[in-house]
């Protein structure tokens, strides 16, 4: 299943990009997302990152379907 | 509901008095406000610049729903909240909340509500830019 996630603050940074394409297996859950790019993105892995799916945060045993929003939320700071 | 609901992500300067007028009411002893501002200094140096940006087709959900929770916990009859994005300088005013209630009670209390909420859920990330470098506010725990 072929992947385009929006990211994010930090996430601008580190991928040098404001979305990212990548490869993945199907069945994906939002876990399983999370653990691809730890894997791939090392550096990721401290941020403490949420995920949202069609712009509301998910929980890591949601379901990704095909022609969904998905997005790498790092740690908020408005206000 | 939206008529006693402001909500906005702004990239021009945010309105005090456009927040204060949309919350107003012939039925309200109070308006509490809380006024975010710029300050000089982060990490113990000095700020030159700052930039927020945002997710902001998820953060205008996630700022409307904390102005639906306000109104439905507390008894107050309307809120604005605004927020600004883009580059902003010390002084500047990146955050506006604005709640109207009968008793004062309600109002401080919705207030403190929607902006530790707001700090918490919605996708809007601030860079600190200092003399010798940057950070990404909150993004190492």
């Amino acid at each position: 299943m072929k992947l385009q996630i929006l990211v994010f603050g930090i996430f601008t940074d580190i991928f040098k990009a404001n979305k990212v394409n990548l490869e993945l297996p199907k069945p994906l859950n939002v876990g399983q997302l999370r653990a691809f790019i730890i894997k791939n993105y090392p550096q990721t892995e401290a941020l403490n990152f949420a995920i949202a799916v069609d712009e509301a945060y998910a929980d890591d045993e949601q379901i990704i379907k095909n022609h969904q929003t998905i997005a790498l939320i790092p740690p908020t700071s408005g206000g | 509901m939206n008529h006693k609901i402001s909500i906005k992500i702004s990239d021009k300067k945010l309105n005090l008095q456009s927040c204060y007028k949309f919350v107003k009411d012939d039925a309200c002893g109070g308006i509490a406000l809380f006024v975010g501002t710029v300050r000089n200094e982060s990490y113990k140096k000095e700020v030159t610049a700052l930039n927020f940006s945002s997710y902001k087709p998820m953060a205008l959900k996630e700022l409307t729903t904390i102005a639906h929770r306000a109104l439905t916990d507390f008894d107050i009859l309307k809120i604005a909240i605004h927020h600004a994005q883009g580059d902003l300088k010390v002084g500047d005013i990146p955050v506006i909340i604005a709640v109207s209630a009968a008793h004062r009670e309600a109002a401080f209390k919705a207030c403190q509500f929607a902006i530790d909420t707001l700090k918490q859920t919605v996708p809007i990330f601030k860079k600190e830019h200092f003399i010798d470098g940057e950070v990404w506010v909150n993004a190492h725990p």
